[in-house]
């Protein structure tokens, strides 16, 4: 390079616009690119604009790649004729940097939510703002400095509210940037109210919910009810673990010749016992809790819970012929008057009936049962899997016949009460949504109140009872525009559109001249300097509201000169080249040929011979004529 | 939550009442019936007109995963499904594949393909399909949600085939727009001419279980001009329907993979024979490849009414057509024969992905924001053609790998390939520019913005970072430690810095990712010569892949096997990706190990192209 020393402003220029320095920039702008793209997929799209591309840092990154191309720009000064692709090319770019600072600037983007018929003369902007209103009167303030971002800011800046007619004053004490209404279950109810935390999760996913006594919901792939079982019922539901205990309860009734005889269950399973005044015994052989018919056509027994208890009876002749069956029968508890054996021998006078501690069937798959005695159970009845009940201990997952999943009881509450509060939020979701702290004030009365963003909040303030919004800001268009009809086409014979489009009509307040316009996907229309794209349509609640973007950007025409110009830049530097190479020469490969290697010419001889269809006989004479030259120079 | 009875007590009523079980009937086919009647009807089916023959095709494969179930005529299978529906109830006709999946739904995990029977009977996939559906708007199913949410589609579809409800014949008389409706025999109806179709159906009907050909005939006949007396509001054009059969039957892009494949071939052998001759046919080849493809896609733009480049299917085919195109213009144009056999061994991988890869082939309708714009037509087609030269590049590149690991010392024909990967990227980066370009003005003219830092925006931005990277690694700036160099590590330290921080959370994978990144991209800056130059070019061809492909699937979901969007698309794609990492560490093996052993060979220092500068150096 040059012997004498550069100065210190060229030096500098031309360490801003070096190489070097541009290609470690481009490198930190794919990591940085490629990194948002990750946190974008992994935290929301709001974290990776915020984080990276609206960053200051990222700015700064892309405003020093701008420098970058403009100091290579420069260190060329004055131009040369072969320079002109390269400097077309990086000016551009530096063009098109600075296009997007403008819009960033001076752009001004929002929505438009507009249903047939309407008329409205402003729109939603980005900005934010807090209203206080009472009736149909309100009072707005901008939150300024800007604040909705992903920090909290506490006692912000903005101005104090004053309405007037209410004598409330506002002021803005804390910004959340995500907040959730959390569902709150306190133990502190003035009444007596039964409630349960039950989880039931799989690996990986925790899910767990409240039921208040007799209240069923879904928890996962299952239905879940919560209720309380008497001492009765609770010898039923744990006849598989004290299977005894529900035996004890048990009792065989045999009616015969009108006298009632009631038998323990537990006795005449022991030994045959008189029926009293018949002379007849009578024996219970087998006791089936849940009693089925099974694929063989036997009676079997398909669960421990009393469901459908049976017992089946023998009655033996009365004494002296002990071992004579007379009548052997099978007592349905739920079914007295099932006959189990039709069209047999009977002792037709002798009717038996059979009681004891029965489960209702279950509604739901699980069923979460407190007994008197304050121990909590679950019932799995889930159809495919035979019934259980398994005793549950506050805070010890048990195993259910959904695989893979556990269930548990988190909590368990008698005076239950649902408390809702706002509560801010550590991990920003998302779709997060915005909350601020806003203290209210009127006369004595001095309070306190969280505000969602686009949830209005009531607030009590003696007799009177303002709201609290806190949303988008209006921004005014400046015009009037009117929907005059909200179309969709759909593909035929499906719900699916094809095209949508609104038909506006636009009207100048100050001259109350107005002008139809037509907007569809792709086809947006521009008056008093704002542009209007199609963008969606609500159709939800209401009439169908055609939702437009509007926007004004004066860097969009930069950009696209930036873009042409970079285009271009790039044809010529290709164009060029390739007039470089089919020269046979170009200058580094002469640098190479000047520091000189026999394997270098060989190369400058290659390229000689790569292309020959593609010059003339004269250019060919004329590459030679160059490479010895080049060959001259060399020795 | 209604109550129900526990199926024990269904069980035990079953037994007492001594129903029968259910018995196994083998389907129908009828092997003498001639469908070609009832394929050439017209269907209204996903948004558009099409002959049953389409719909056969879509329904069938939709259900079994594939368009010849069992390798018969989808029409046939259709038919069978609706006159014959209770013989196919214990048919095994839906396919799971995942063992993973099947565990994880309790179904028996030797079985791939299950019966309709089976799985409606199965007790845990309705809850899990109960599950699925109480997924709020707006949440995020998890995989396992979406996979049962497909398979209870599946059974949908199979069901509404089994009621006949699924072949829509019927114009509605008022209404261009409105639901086409299919012939219900049950259903009475006043009309004289609805009565005559359904006549002719139910006959239709019998004479398919009978197996009648010659009744069959006859009254798919009368089916046809009974349903052509139908009033209605719009019938599509017959000719439109005529050529979606022949589009059908001809089956172009999978006919032209295969000739595109044998003219490769060809193209491949001649640049070993170097025989005009062997050219001549070679071109012939792969020119008469170019011209199916060619016309397989008139047919499918005529069909669509619109340019085909809606999706990734449609977005090959024009990436084929781009290499394909190059290819007979340089076989031509050029002398070099390595130039024409790369763009149709390009031509041909694209073909065959398209045709081979499970991606939705069938015409379907596109999104408002497609529809009505020249846009599409400009930007795709624009795109494709860069990523189809950046593609050739990238082959160049592995070319150039086994060439270095073969035939370390043949410098002329390393040169002669790293000009020819030079100019491919040159050319590649400024038509990925022009492409990246026109998007962004289409996204202005729809959305009124022209840079949304939408993901895939951003990675294509990447992918022409990355190029541009390699464009302006110059031999000349890796010189000397100048104070650029200094500013250079200071950026790059403060950038790495800064993106942890936006990373949140930090953990040992994160660090790892970043820490890999910022190798790669120090690989891409510093690295210089024949080698690295390939390997650059892989790399930055590997974040198209991304753009392309990655960005819908790998930033979207999470890790289990069966949780990827379309699946079998990505994991070919992290397959492809092993494939060729494994094909980069083996060359790049044998080539150090044959470099140390090299002696007497001196390689010139790298002058090509990388080294060409505009005739000043700033480096320092």
């Amino acid at each position: 390079m040059n012997a004498k020393r550069p100065g210190f402003f060229q030096a500098s220029l031309h360490l801003l616009g070096s190489l070097r320095l541009g290609t470690a920039i481009l490198a930190a702008v794919i990591l940085a690119l490629g990194v948002a793209t990750v946190v974008e997929s992994s935290r929301g799209s709001e974290q990776s604009l915020v984080r990276v591309y609206q960053s200051s840092w990222f700015a700064m990154l892309l405003a020093m790649l701008g420098v970058n191309m403009l100091a290579a720009v420069a260190v060329r000064w004055p131009l040369q004729r072969k320079h002109f692709g390269f400097v077309l090319t990086h000016a551009s770019i530096a063009v098109i940097l600075i296009g997007a600072w403008t819009t960033h600037l001076f752009g001004l983007e929002g929505q438009l939510s507009i249903a047939e018929g309407q008329i409205r003369d402003s729109f939603m902007a980005t900005q934010e703002m807090l209203a206080v209103a009472y009736g149909d009167q309100s009072v707005t303030a901008d939150l300024e400095p800007p604040i909705g971002g992903l920090d909290q800011v506490d006692h912000p800046q903005t101005p104090e509210l004053v309405f007037e007619p209410l004598d409330v004053r506002a002021t803005i004490e804390r910004y959340v940037p995500d907040s959730i209404v959390e569902k709150r279950m306190t133990d502190d109810g003035t009444i007596a109210q039964e409630a349960v935390q039950i989880a039931f999760s799989r690996a990986g996913s925790e899910e767990s919910a409240w039921f208040f006594e007799g209240q069923s919901a879904h928890l996962g792939p299952a239905s879940v009810t919560y209720r309380l079982a008497n001492g009765v019922q609770m010898i039923g539901f744990l006849a598989g673990e004290h299977r005894n205990d529900w035996i004890a309860a048990g009792v065989v009734s045999v009616e015969f010749n009108g006298v009632r005889t009631d038998i323990p269950l537990a006795d005449c399973l022991r030994q045959p016992v008189p029926i009293g005044g018949s002379g007849y015994r009578i024996k219970g052989i087998n006791v089936w809790t849940h009693a089925s018919v099974g694929s063989d056509g036997q009676l079997g027994n398909v669960s421990s819970l009393p469901t459908n208890p049976a017992v089946e009876l023998e009655i033996t002749e009365r004494d002296g012929a002990e071992n004579e069956i007379v009548d052997r029968r099978l007592v349905f508890s739920e079914y007295p008057e099932f006959d189990s054996n039709p069209g047999a021998r009977h002792l037709d006078d002798l009717k038996a009936t059979f009681s004891c501690p029965v489960v209702p069937k279950s509604e739901t798959d699980v069923e979460i049962i407190r007994g008197p005695g304050g121990g909590i159970f679950a019932r799995f009845a889930w159809e495919g899997t035979p019934e259980e009940v398994v005793r549950l201990d506050a805070g010890q997952p048990v195993e259910t016949p959904w695989p893979g999943r556990s269930l548990t009881v988190l909590r368990h509450f008698t005076h239950a009460k649902l408390n809702t509060e706002i509560v801010p939020q550590e991990a920003i979701r998302p779709d997060r949504v915005a909350a601020m702290l806003v203290r209210v004030r009127k006369g004595e009365i001095d309070e306190q109140v969280w505000v969602r963003r686009g949830v209005s909040t009531p607030v009590q303030l003696g007799d009177e009872t303002a709201y609290l919004v806190y949303a988008g800001k209006q921004h005014p268009l400046g015009f009037s525009v009117r929907l005059d009809q909200f179309r969709i086409d759909y593909y035929p014979g499906k719900r699916q559109p094809r095209s949508f489009e609104s038909r506006l009509t636009f009207t100048d307040q100050a001259t109350g001249l107005s002008e139809r316009r037509l907007v569809s996907m792709n086809h947006p229309t521009t008056n008093g300097g704002l542009t209007f794209f199609q963008s969606s349509y609500e159709m939800d609640r209401g009439p169908t509201r055609s939702v437009l973007s509007v926007s004004r950007d004066p860097g969009m025409m930069i950009v696209f000169l930036g873009y042409v110009g970079t285009f271009l830049g790039m044809l010529i530097v290709l164009v060029s080249r390739m007039r470089d190479r089919r020269h046979g020469l170009s200058t580094a490969s002469e640098a190479a040929l000047a520091k000189g290697t026999e394997e270098t010419t060989c190369e400058i001889g290659n390229t000689l011979s790569r292309f020959p269809k593609s010059g003339t006989k004269t250019t060919v004479r004329r590459r030679r004529k160059v490479v010895e030259a080049a060959m001259e120079a060399k020795k | 939550m209604t109550p129900r009875k526990s199926p024990k007590t269904w069980l035990f009523i079953t037994v007492l009442m001594g129903l029968p079980a259910a018995v196994r009937a083998t389907p129908v086919m009828p092997k003498s019936t001639n469908v070609d009647a009832i394929r050439a009807l017209t269907v209204q089916h996903d948004g558009r007109y099409m002959p049953v023959d389409t719909l056969a095709r879509d329904l069938v494969q939709s259900v079994t995963g594939t368009q010849r179930f069992e390798n018969l005529d989808p029409v046939l299978v259709l038919l069978s499904w609706t006159f014959d529906a209770d013989a196919w109830l214990d048919d095994p006709i839906i396919r799971i594949n995942s063992a993973e999946l099947r565990r994880e739904i309790r179904l028996p995990e030797s079985v791939e393909v299950f019966t309709y029977r089976q799985l409606t009977a199965h007790r845990y996939l309705h809850a899990l399909v109960d599950e699925a559906g109480r997924v709020q708007e707006g949440q995020k199913p998890d995989p396992l949600q979406k996979k049962v949410s497909e398979i209870h589609r599946k059974l949908l579809l199979l069901h509404g085939c089994f009621q006949g409800r699924k072949i829509p014949l019927i114009p509605d008389a008022n209404d261009p727009l409105e639901a086409w409706q299919p012939i219900s025999v049950n259903r009475p109806t006043n009309s004289e001419s609805i009565e005559r179709v359904q006549l002719a159906w139910q006959a239709l009907g019998a004479a398919f279980r009978a197996d009648d050909g010659v009744a069959f005939s006859e009254q798919s006949e009368a089916l046809a001009t009974a349903l052509d007396k139908l009033p209605a509001a719009f019938r599509p054009d017959a000719t439109l329907i005529a050529t979606e059969l022949r589009y059908n039957s001809l089956r172009p892009f999978h006919s032209a993979w295969k000739v595109l494949l044998g003219g490769t071939v060809l193209s491949l052998l001649s640049l070993y024979l170097r025989r005009r001759s062997v050219d001549l046919v070679s071109g012939i080849v792969l020119l008469s490849g170019f011209v199916l493809l060619t016309y397989g896609l008139i047919l499918r733009w005529t069909i669509a009414g619109r340019i085909p480049a809606s999706n990734m299917f449609e977005s090959l085919l024009f990436l084929s057509w781009g290499a394909g195109a190059f290819a007979i213009v340089t076989m031509f144009l050029l002398r070099h024969r390595i130039v024409p056999a790369t763009a149709a061994a390009l031509s041909c991988i694209a073909l065959l992905l398209a045709d081979c890869l499970p991606m939705n082939q069938f015409i379907s309708p596109i999104p408002p924001v497609l529809a009505d714009t020249v846009w599409m037509s400009i930007h795709v087609p624009i795109i494709m053609i860069s990523y189809s030269v950046l593609a050739l590049a990238v082959l160049f590149a592995h070319l150039q790998l086994a060439c270095l690991a073969i035939a370390p010392h043949k410098f002329k024909m390393h040169a002669t390939i790293e000009s020819l990967h030079y100019w491919y990227i040159h050319v590649g980066t400024i038509l990925l520019f022009a492409g990246i370009v026109t998007g962004s003005i289409w996204a202005a003219s729809s959305w009124g913005r022209y840079w949304g830092w939408d993901p895939k925006e951003v990675w294509s931005l990447v992918a022409l970072l990355g190029y541009l990277t390699i464009l302006h690694s110059r031999t000349g700036m890796h010189h000397g430690v100048r104070w650029s160099t200094v500013a250079s590590i200071v950026v790059g330290v403060c950038v790495v810095a800064l993106v942890l921080d936006s990373l949140g959370q930090v953990s040992a994978y994160k660090m790892l990712g970043v820490a890999a990144a910022c190798i790669t991209l120090a690989f891409m800056v510093l690295a210089h010569g024949i080698l690295a130059t390939a390997l650059k070019s892989i790399l930055a061809f590997w974040s198209i892949i991304m753009t392309y492909v990655g960005v819908n699937y790998v930033l979207g979901t999470g890790l289990h096997s069966y949780g990827f969007g379309s699946g079998a698309v990505v994991r070919h794609v992290l397959e492809s990706a092993a494939c060729d990492l494994a094909f980069v560490f083996l060359c790049c093996g044998i080539y150090w190990a044959r470099k140390r052993n090299m002696t007497g060979h001196k390689r010139p220092p790298d002058t090509g192209y990388w080294a060409v500068g505009d005739g000043l150096s700033v480096a320092g």
